[in-house]
């Protein structure tokens, strides 16, 4: 079966915008966030009984690379691709197409990993690994079941 | 427990290290840190000691991961809690 793909939409707002009325580079940051937040929404089946089990999402790292700027009213597709799955991290590669131009205007990168309340590393929520499955390249998905198969061991 | 165990312990690490971090095995000794030789962060450690928990069927609790920060002190944790 395809992977899927998740695809983010932001419109480009003065807030966004510096004086020389092109979009900040933090906010590419701060869309990169905003697209990881709504992965894990549409990822996560039960995303508020999930949001209950007092996990905490830690970003280790986090890249961002400028190729193309973006204006006012510009509407910016950003895709979410994950891949690199670990039993404790994922990577996610961020892809923004400015629709407005039909240009790549940034790519970005983030690793990310999980802590319980006491701030203990624990294994990448289940939950994200089964929702998440859909969206990764054949060859992540073989080793994201290999790894979702080793947690439940780990449980038992 | 034998010298030919804690030899295959420590010969599983550094398989996993070289093929998870492309880590040269012969640069991996008893008294190399994690973090501070290898440059691993604290989630990478974690990772490994998931992969050595299956394979030697042993448990780990958080509260003994402070003490791992050596290859040396891993193979001894698994070698004293290992139940043949």
């Amino acid at each position: 079966m395809a992977k899927k793909d998740f695809k983010f939409l932001k419109t480009v707002y003065l807030g966004d915008l510096n004086i020389f009325k092109s979009a900040y580079f933090a906010s590419y940051f701060i869309w990169q966030g905003m697209a990881r937040e709504e992965f894990f929404k549409i990822v996560i089946n039960n995303y508020n009984a999930f949001m209950k089990k007092r996990i905490k999402l830690i970003t280790i790292e986090a890249t961002m690379k400028f190729k193309g700027i973006a204006q006012l009213y510009d509407d910016i597709e950003i895709t979410v691709q994950p891949k690199d799955v670990t039993f404790t991290t994922v990577d996610l590669n961020f892809t923004y197409l400015n629709k407005t131009t039909n240009k790549i205007i940034g790519e970005g990168t983030q690793r990310i990993g999980f802590t319980n309340f006491r701030d203990v590393i624990i294994p990448l929520p289940s939950e994200l690994l089964k929702g998440g499955m859909d969206y990764l390249e054949d060859s992540w998905k073989k080793k994201a079941f290999q790894i979702y198969d080793k947690l439940n061991i780990l449980k038992k | 427990m034998s010298e030919l165990y804690q030899k295959k312990v420590e010969e599983s690490i550094r398989n996993f290290l070289a093929e998870r971090f492309n880590v040269k095995k012969n640069t991996i000794q008893l008294k190399t840190s994690l973090i501070e030789d290898l440059g691993m962060d604290s989630f990478q450690s974690v990772e490994l000691l998931y992969e050595l928990e299956l394979q030697y069927k042993i448990r780990i609790p958080n509260e003994a991961l402070k003490d791992l920060k050596k290859i040396g002190d891993i193979i001894n944790y698994i070698c004293n809690h290992k139940t043949l």
